[in-house]
């Protein structure tokens, strides 16, 4: 698990508009082994769990903002 | 790792912001406009229909991005499309289908009640110091950053929620050159549609009742909910007519759709469809956006029952009849 790592890369998506919307293209079956791919290319440690992690936390984030 | 939607806002550079896309203003305590990439153009029947679209997207789960208001105005690009025109309504009147038909011209965008710009209009009288200037200011912004430029789209019309004509005012003096029209519709069927199931608008409590000049205390103890309803449909056509000195204007009446839309409301906002632009916009009449699969018609409004014509006596009938001496024809 690497939060750094994954915040490092934000960094770099927001720093580069081509590298985010590439990423964007990327279909979802796909997504996670891509963006893992991507944030070793750029040096960032990345597992496909963080990934997987980020999204899941996302959803449940979501989902309360309507509910409070 | 903590959700996006929870974590601490970006620190950002000016220019980070360029390419992302406002698609929520969160008005809860600070305000923070929510950052994704939408690649596609809006032309759904709802902004939020194609914010959900975007969000779908795996990126935009784990990299959209969290700003305060500073950064609209710092990080957005200084370049946008300018409005074209601006659709105002009573609500149920048939201006969802008209800015569909809208967004059937070639290089269009039609923004369709924009959730931010709803989040930015209710700021008034929550943020202590916030003044007309800044808030005309914030809206244009968001506008430009939303809409940025594209080569496939040179034209671009915004329709707001119903309430939003009470901000007419502040929406003229952030955009002063954009003409707007407000959409009506005759009284009964309005209720008759709202008595059927009601709008948020409607409902007491969902916009401040001092600006549908309503004493708050009254809103939510002696007024009943269908005497609320009729009273805020008035406000919405009073406020329409006593500002259409405020810029160019227009009225069109719900009886006149779907054929109007292509004769004077094109020729208010300096369109001239062509024959194919034409053919697509009349193939939107059959598919009624809030009826899918049913062909659209100016319903004729049904017998009201005696409540309902009450209430359209007392409220609307007199704003009704102004507004229709002053409809496109």
């Amino acid at each position: 698990m690497s939060k750094a790592g994954l915040e490092a890369l934000r960094t770099r998506v927001n720093e580069d508009l081509e590298l985010a919307r590439r990423l964007y293209a990327i279909e979802p079956v796909q997504f996670t082994e891509a963006v893992t791919r991507v944030a070793m290319e750029l040096g960032c440690e990345v597992t496909a769990n963080d990934v997987r992690e980020a999204i899941a936390e996302w959803v449940r984030a979501w989902m309360l903002r309507w509910i409070r | 790792m903590g959700a996006r939607l929870d974590v601490a806002m970006d620190s950002l550079s000016a220019a980070s912001l360029s390419g992302w896309t406002p698609i929520r203003v969160s008005t809860t305590g600070e305000p923070q406009v929510d950052w994704a990439i939408v690649d596609e153009t809006f032309s759904d029947a709802f902004f939020e229909q194609t914010i959900e679209r975007a969000m779908r997207r795996p990126f935009n789960r784990i990299f959209a991005r969290r700003t305060t208001l500073s950064a609209l105005e710092g990080g957005a690009d200084a370049t946008g499309l300018e409005p074209n025109g601006f659709i105002f309504h009573m609500s149920r009147c048939g201006s969802t289908l008209l800015s569909q038909m809208l967004a059937q011209l070639s290089a269009t965008i039609v923004l369709s009640e924009p959730q931010p710009f709803d989040a930015l209009l209710r700021l008034r009288g929550r943020l202590a110091d916030l003044n007309e200037e800044t808030l005309a200011g914030w809206l244009r912004a968001m506008i430009r950053a939303t809409v940025r430029p594209r080569p496939d789209a040179n034209r671009l019309f915004v329709k707001f929620h119903a309430w939003h004509v009470l901000e007419l005012p502040l929406i003229a003096r952030a955009f002063p050159e954009v003409p707007w029209i407000f959409v009506f519709r005759e009284p009964r069927a309005v209720l008759g549609s709202q008595a059927k199931s009601p709008g948020a608008e409607v409902v007491a409590g969902t916009i401040d009742p001092r600006l549908l000049e309503i004493d708050p205390g009254a809103a939510f103890q002696s007024i009943p909910s269908d005497e609320y309803v009729a009273r805020t449909l008035s406000a919405f056509c009073a406020a329409a007519l006593s500002n259409k000195e405020l810029g160019r204007s227009a009225f069109i009446d719900y009886a006149t759709l779907p054929d109007i839309a292509l004769s004077g409301l094109a020729e208010f906002f300096g369109v001239a469809p062509t024959a194919e632009e034409a053919k697509r916009m009349l193939e939107v009449m059959r598919l009624d956006p809030k009826d899918e699969g049913e062909v659209f018609r100016p319903r004729a409004e049904k017998d009201a029952s005696g409540a309902i014509d009450g209430l359209a006596t007392q409220w609307l009938d007199e704003p009704y009849r102004a507004l229709r001496a002053l409809a496109l024809q």
